[in-house]
């Protein structure tokens, strides 16, 4: 059995476990906030075989199991087969208990991969504890004071534009999540052997046969490190919500703190509702439902109106703008991005 | 060809098909309507090509623009393209096309996937709200019996008929300010359920057919899920609308346990049940809401919480009801008990 120990900045320790068959890619992941032991984690999560601590729950829609505090779901398609527990599910710390596996390659290659995708949504649950809000979407820094704001839906060119500006003198926080709090930001880099490929080969995230194959093969190089310098701390300027059409050209209009409040949760929703998914955290949301209908009072019942409070105050001085760009990304898009945001210095 | 239905002139809407699928027929049979002009909703089964326009693009599936919705998607070993114009400005049409109209699961994924959460998008937009429940009547007087699946919906219902109660719904009923309308769809018979009603209704092969149906769904661990029809309207007596008189939650637990649920408790729960409801259509509204975060598509959830609560009388009182896991005859009397002592 191996583990391996992350501590968030100061305010999460996480211990991820598991037998030898899940041993390979285990650290890939949360690299960045890779730590020596921790005594007391607040996150635990264990990959193998476990039997569950089910008895006296209630059902929900055929598939969930509930109970106070305790949730545990089974799942079995072509794409993956799992069952995961989570203790802690509406507070206290957590302790997860996963075994399965996705049935598609990555899956096969990396089997810790899959029950590490459930450590985003808990993840963000137990910041947002805390009064930090863990956003899907990427931030960058030229000066370190200054943090510019990217989110976009799956496909919407967030991580081709994080990687051009890093080219350009731009310094990461996050490529996929960060963390707001009151007056600041906080890095959250994910994959960062993913983003280090693309800095090195890729023009856009558009990923080719190739690229797959030679970042698999970075992957599986079990001690191979990624000298990525993340900025860890920076004060929000803009926030940019990428859009992608179909039409010519780019544009950018204001948008209100109400509407950008919005598309942000709805955002971080979806990432928690992917439609047909293997992955437990592609069920989060139902999770959550699942959850608030057996406990309509509890913490996870109010999690999106009190995300929705936190944030409205979050966002109170920071300028919001839709960024419409086109189908097809190149050099004057990437430059048009680069002219809007200095426009903000 | 094209049929028209009407769900007490609430929602109406008008099916075009080359030809109607025969589960649809059943499906829909009750709603059955003569021709309307101006229908809420058109559905369009058969090919089309999408009118995409300047579109945004999510996920790399979704094509969104104001009042505008494509994606392609597929669905255990069926595909589909569904294509959604005019929902928020009126003129609401539905195109849909599957790889395989006429087969089991292609017949069923358009109801189930499309359709019935059309219908209850389309109540929710009018001020109205399909509840996940089951409801009787007597007397102008409604019991409401909201469940998950697999509570005992339809078998509290069925054997109420048989006390000369009218029957509203098994699986889901109308409800606006205080009044529950009748959603008269095929009941879903599975060997778990309506032992009685199976025994009365189905001759001896039907019932060969139910018990190889259930088997298949074990062996296939609930892939291959075939659900028996049955008419209500055939067997049971059925009314339009009753008054809402009490809310009976139904939820599974180990011996039968009757308490008191508290106003804001079951708003709650009624509100999440009908999210959970919503199947597919559900993503689909919160990537449309993301794209326009002011739309009323982005409100649709805020709008059946008020709906709920202007739907539910303030003076209605609501129980939980534990029930046993094997819904038995005894069972029944319990509730019967617990309802009769109000009608």
């Amino acid at each position: 059995m191996w583990h391996s120990y992350y501590k968030i900045h100061d305010l999460l320790d996480i211990e991820i476990s598991g037998e030898d068959d899940y041993k390979k890619g285990k650290d890939l992941r949360h690299a960045y906030f890779k730590t020596d032991k921790a005594y007391d984690p607040d996150i635990r999560l264990y990959m193998g075989k476990f039997e569950p601590d089910n008895r006296d729950c209630q059902e929900v829609s055929h598939r969930y199991q509930v109970k106070n505090n305790y949730l545990y779901c089974a799942f079995s398609s072509w794409k993956a087969i799992w069952k995961m527990e989570i203790r802690g599910f509406e507070a206290g710390k957590v302790d997860i208990n996963f075994h399965g596996r996705s049935r598609q390659l990555k899956g096969l290659l990396f089997p810790s991969f899959l029950p590490q995708d459930i450590l985003i949504p808990v993840i963000e649950q137990k910041l947002m504890q805390n009064n930090y809000l863990l956003i899907h979407g990427g931030a960058l820094t030229r000066d370190e004071q200054s943090a510019y704001i990217f989110i976009g839906r799956r496909g919407a060119m967030k991580s081709t534009i994080i990687i051009n500006l890093l080219r350009n003198g731009y310094q990461l926080i996050g490529d996929d999540r960060f963390i707001i709090t009151d007056d600041k930001i906080l890095s959250f880099p994910i994959s960062p052997f993913l983003i280090s490929y693309g800095l090195d080969n890729m023009a856009t995230e558009a990923r080719s046969l190739k690229d797959n194959i030679c970042i698999v093969k970075n992957m599986m190089q079990e001690n191979k490190t990624y000298d990525l310098p993340v900025i860890n701390s920076s004060a929000p300027k803009a926030i940019f919500f990428v859009e992608r059409k179909e039409r010519q050209g780019t544009k950018i209009s204001k948008l209100s703190r109400a509407e950008a409040t919005r598309k942000i949760i709805l955002n971080n929703m979806l990432e928690m509702n992917i439609s047909s998914p293997e992955t437990p955290a592609g069920y989060y949301l139902q999770f959550m439902k699942a959850y608030s209908f057996i406990f309509p009072n509890s913490r996870i019942a109010s999690y999106w109106d009190d995300f929705y409070m936190m944030l409205g105050k979050y966002l109170q001085s920071i300028p919001c703008f839709s960024l419409e760009i086109p189908l097809r990304y190149d050099s004057t898009v990437q430059q048009r991005i680069e002219l809007l945001i200095e426009n903000f210095k | 060809m094209e049929q028209y239905y009407s769900l007490h002139d609430i929602v109406t809407f008008k099916i075009v098909a080359g030809s109607l699928p025969r589960r649809l027929k059943l499906e829909y049979a009750n709603f059955e309507s003569i021709r309307i002009e101006n229908t809420d909703f058109t559905v369009y089964l058969g090919n089309f090509s999408p009118s995409k326009k300047d579109c945004q693009v999510l996920d790399n599936i979704y094509f969104v623009d104001r009042d505008y919705f494509y994606t392609e998607g597929s669905y255990k070993t069926g595909k589909w393209h569904l294509e959604l114009t005019g929902f928020e400005q009126g003129n609401f049409n539905v195109r849909l096309s599957t790889n395989i109209v006429g087969s089991i699961f292609s017949d069923m994924f358009i109801c189930a996937y499309v359709i019935d959460p059309l219908i209850k998008y389309v109540l929710n937009r009018k001020g109205y709200c399909a509840v996940h429940a089951s409801a009787v009547s007597r007397n102008g007087s409604a019991f409401l019996f909201p469940a998950q699946s697999g509570a005992g919906k339809t078998t509290t219902a069925a054997y109420f008929t048989r006390e000369g109660f009218d029957f509203l719904g098994d699986d889901f009923v109308i409800l606006h300010k205080g009044r529950i309308f009748s959603y008269l769809t095929p009941l879903n018979i599975f060997a778990y359920n309506l032992n009685q009603v199976i025994n009365d209704n189905f001759n001896t092969m039907d019932r060969v057919v139910i018990k190889m149906k259930n088997a298949l769904y074990k062996a296939t661990s609930g892939y291959i899920k075939i659900f028996s029809k049955l008419n209500p309207a055939d067997v049971f007596r059925t009314t339009e609308s009753a008054e809402l008189k009490v809310v009976y939650f139904l939820m599974p637990g180990e011996s039968f346990k009757v308490s008191d649920m508290p106003r804001v408790e079951m708003l709650k729960r009624l509100a999440v049940n009908w999210d959970m409801e919503l199947s597919l259509l559900n993503h689909y509204l919160l990537e449309y809401a993301y794209a326009f975060p002011s739309s009323n598509v982005a409100d649709t959830w805020n709008t059946c919480n008020t709906i709920l609560e202007e739907g539910i009388p303030k003076d209605i009182k609501c129980f939980r009801v534990e029930v046993p896991r094997k819904y038995t005859r005894e069972t029944f009397v319990e509730i019967k008990k617990l309802v009769t002592g109000v009608s």
